[in-house]
């Protein structure tokens, strides 16, 4: 990349934190803590959550919580991802290591949140009622899966400024990881594996265009691409490089101001 | 004479000379599936991930298509709840209000959002370019293009505050054929929902499609109506060619009329292809429908305001009533089994018009009902009905006219397969059936030996379309007539009756959503 590039994308990533910042935290309230109804684990508030499970994702997820809704065909004819099969026990979107069950306020956020292009965000449920829904999604889970409190990947510092030499050492560190190799050397999920890229059930699976963050399934706040980047998408391509990045937490900071400046 | 306008008819309501029409519209249709879809990325600004732009419920919900639809604009199970919930997320009530812009405040405006415009307004654009090939020429040698385009319409819709929605739907049709251009609102209604409780009972008034809930709803065919050419103001009505469209919809009565005070306006006589009562596009009225005993199983009733048939018209409100199941079976299955029933009291009169002078039966009670179901399975989507519709016996004041011979029964079947073969491409194969009740002969000294005049009809038409974009599909569709030559008796014309001559007609076409 060179000079002017990194210049401009410095400049530019300057100007429109500020200006988008605000607006895409005020869209994605999943601060879980601050939703401190959380009604306790029992037969009623499971059966209750069944309730609501069975009016608003039974279409997609099924009934037995297999991914095989009657409208998961429709979603994605061609290409992943299909909705989740949660008694596979295998989930994208956690905060803990690749192949542990996701926390409670992981799901949460997901269903808070939605899934961009895929699942709408039910924020329109009451969070009480979030909470319960995700009480009865984890009866689908695979038993040996829970025998173990899940532990969450430490997000280590904060945000660094996105100045040219943070973003500078992210593309560096992009191009040692071979983000690029998915990805694309420009970020637009054009790399050269990305035509084969599968997911773990066979379909195929395009590569993240780093350069739309609001398609960006996991989130797109710094906090949400460094989780990503060290927790990896169980199921899908994207790895985690938690082990690989194990003391160079800063490296993973400017790497996050790296893909976000490929937007900008 | 009897279903057969002259060319002069014709060609002094809008035809204008093929080549030079033909050109202009294959310059604008070309101008339609380059710059128009070019527009729809521009105007949504939409980035749902894998999908490309999307109209307004998805761009709200940052979603792609396929989340509600099987293939736009047939809805899937997920897409029939949101629609049923007035237009919030299914298990919500929250009108939506997360996802806009919170005015917030003391004072009137506490609690008040405004939603952007992208998110409630969205646009659909129909073009085709048909060709009926016929047995007989009865209208004119000219191909059947279309003007460009066929239709447009523009929706207003969204949920205003929890629990309250609004539809707004106009529609402009360029001139074609024999009509004017005209803008009108096509569907206009308030809904309200989940009175009570979750799906108790919710609420449309105002200008409603009342077969919205049914298995095979009048509204989202894969298959676009092509419209007739058709006069209705006079009796007998002149159909040059039928409608295409599901058959079991259609009015399937020869002879009758909606009375002598509509003499003259269009609509008067009654067009045995044309969608009706509880399958027709819009009627004026209100429905309360809901789910009070769980996702199995939903219930509807309402009632559509029209005129009776009397010489001295009135209102009549005919009452109609649906029921629903809905069976999740298993691995990517659902079933969905409907049925309903649709009243109307003195809706039509019984028409003959021996020597040019039109003579009126006493008027008839109207009964439909029908069942419909729909299966899901993996990439299939197979739906169809049976409508029957039945009038009373048909009474004329004096010999000869009570010697004409009709039939109170008329029985349609439309079948559909719609098959999503690959992200890009989609298969839909669709036969209908309509046997026609109404009028079978005329009285013995008109009619003699010659054939009855409410014939089958029977079409075979499939459509296969190709989405470049997810809101943008390109496609070829014919229908083939699969029943043979008929002609109406010597007294009516002696022509190819309508629903036998043509044998294919054919479109290609772009539909649009942006």
């Amino acid at each position: 990349m060179d000079r002017q590039r990194i210049a401009w994308l410095t400049l530019s990533n300057a100007a429109l934190v500020v200006l988008t910042t605000g607006p895409a935290l005020a869209q994605m309230p999943i601060e879980v803590a601050a939703y401190n109804d959380r009604p306790p684990v029992n037969e009623q508030t499971i059966a209750e959550g069944k309730r609501i499970y069975d009016l608003s994702c039974v279409h997609c997820h099924g009934t037995a919580g297999r991914g095989d809704g009657p409208v998961a065909y429709f979603l994605n004819r061609s290409f992943g991802p299909h909705p989740r099969n949660f008694t596979d026990g295998v989930f994208k979107f956690r905060s803990t290591y690749s192949g542990d069950a996701p926390t409670d306020e992981d799901l949460f956020r997901s269903v808070t949140k939605g899934i961009p292009g895929f699942m709408p965000g039910f924020n329109g449920l009451a969070p009480a009622e979030r909470w319960k829904v995700i009480y009865y999604i984890k009866t689908f889970l695979p038993e040996d899966l829970l025998e173990f409190e899940p532990e969450v990947v430490e997000i280590v510092g904060e945000p660094l400024p996105a100045n040219a030499a943070s973003i500078r050492r992210g593309y560096e560190v992009y191009q040692q990881l071979n983000c690029w190799e998915c990805h694309g050397p420009g970020g637009q999920g054009d790399g050269p594996k990305a035509p084969d890229l599968e997911d773990d059930w066979g379909f195929p699976l395009p590569s993240a265009d780093l350069t739309r963050p609001s398609s960006f399934k996991n989130g797109s706040r710094p906090e949400d691409i460094y989780r990503t980047i060290v927790t990896g998408l169980d199921g899908g391509a994207m790895t985690s490089f938690v082990d690989m990045m194990r003391g160079r937490e800063e490296d993973i900071w400017h790497l996050v101001n790296f893909v976000l400046a490929l937007s900008r | 004479m009897w279903w057969t306008p002259t060319d002069s008819r014709l060609h002094e309501t809008g035809r204008v000379r093929p080549i030079h029409r033909f050109a202009l519209q294959a310059a604008a249709l070309g101008l339609t599936t380059t710059i128009l879809p070019m527009s729809g990325f521009a105007a949504t600004g939409n980035d749902a991930g894998l999908e490309g732009p999307v109209p307004a419920f998805a761009r709200k919900y940052n979603l792609s298509c396929n989340v509600c639809h099987t293939r736009e604009p047939r809805l899937n199970p997920f897409g029939q709840r949101f629609q049923e919930n007035g237009y919030q997320l299914p298990g919500t009530e929250d009108g939506g209000t997360s996802l806009k812009t919170l005015l917030g405040g003391p004072g009137p405006l506490d609690g008040a959002t405004l939603d952007e415009v992208t998110n409630f307004l969205a646009a659909r654009l129909r073009a085709e370019v048909q060709q009926s090939f016929v047995r007989q020429k009865t209208v004119s040698e000219d191909p059947d293009f279309r003007s460009f385009p066929n239709v447009v319409n523009v929706f207003f819709a969204g949920s205003a505050t929890r629990n309250v929605s609004f539809y707004f739907e106009t529609e402009f049709a360029p001139p074609a054929e024999s009509e004017e251009a005209k803008v009108e609102f096509e569907r206009v209604m308030l809904i309200l929902t989940n009175l009570g409780r979750y799906q108790l009972a919710n609420i449309r008034i105002g200008k409603i499609d009342p077969s919205a809930f049914f298995a095979f709803p009048t509204h989202r065919q894969q298959m676009n109506p092509i419209f007739p050419v058709a006069e209705s103001e006079e009796f007998p009505p002149e159909i040059a060619r039928i409608p295409v469209l599901p058959m079991a919809f259609a009015a399937k009565m020869f002879g009758l009329t909606r009375g002598s005070e509509h003499q003259g306006e269009e609509g008067f006589s009654i067009l045995p292809f044309e969608p009706f009562f509880f399958n027709a596009p819009a009627t004026t009225g209100a429905m309360l429908w809901g789910r009070p005993l769980g996702e199995l199983f939903l219930y509807q009733i309402g009632v559509a305001q029209d005129e009776t048939a009397e010489d001295e018209p009135g209102v009549r409100w005919d009452p109609y009533g649906l029921l629903r199941f809905d069976f999740l079976l298993g691995p990517y299955t659902a079933l969905q089994l409907s049925g309903f029933y649709y009243y109307a009291k003195n809706a039509a009169r019984p028409t003959l018009a021996p020597m040019g002078n039109v003579v009126f039966g006493e008027p008839v009670d109207w009964r439909r009902w029908g069942v419909g179901a729909r299966l899901h399975y993996r990439f299939l989507d197979i739906y169809g009905t049976v409508i029957w519709d039945d009038i009373d016996d048909v009474v004329f004041p004096g010999p000869p006219l009570t010697l004409s011979e009709w039939d109170t029964q008329g029985l349609g079947v439309s079948l559909e397969a719609d098959w999503v073969i690959h992200q890009n491409w989609f298969l839909g194969v669709r036969w209908d059936f309509m046997d026609p009740g109404g009028l079978v002969k005329l009285p013995p000294l008109l009619q003699g030996e010659d054939p009855e005049i409410n014939q089958d009809a029977s079409l075979l038409g499939g459509i296969l379309k190709f989405y470049p974009v997810p809101n943008v599909g390109l496609y070829a569709r014919s229908h083939f007539n699969l029943l043979g030559s008929v002609q109406f008796p010597a007294a009516l014309g002696g022509d190819e009756h309508p629903a036998r001559n043509p044998t294919v007609i054919s479109a290609l076409g772009v539909d649009m959503a942006f």
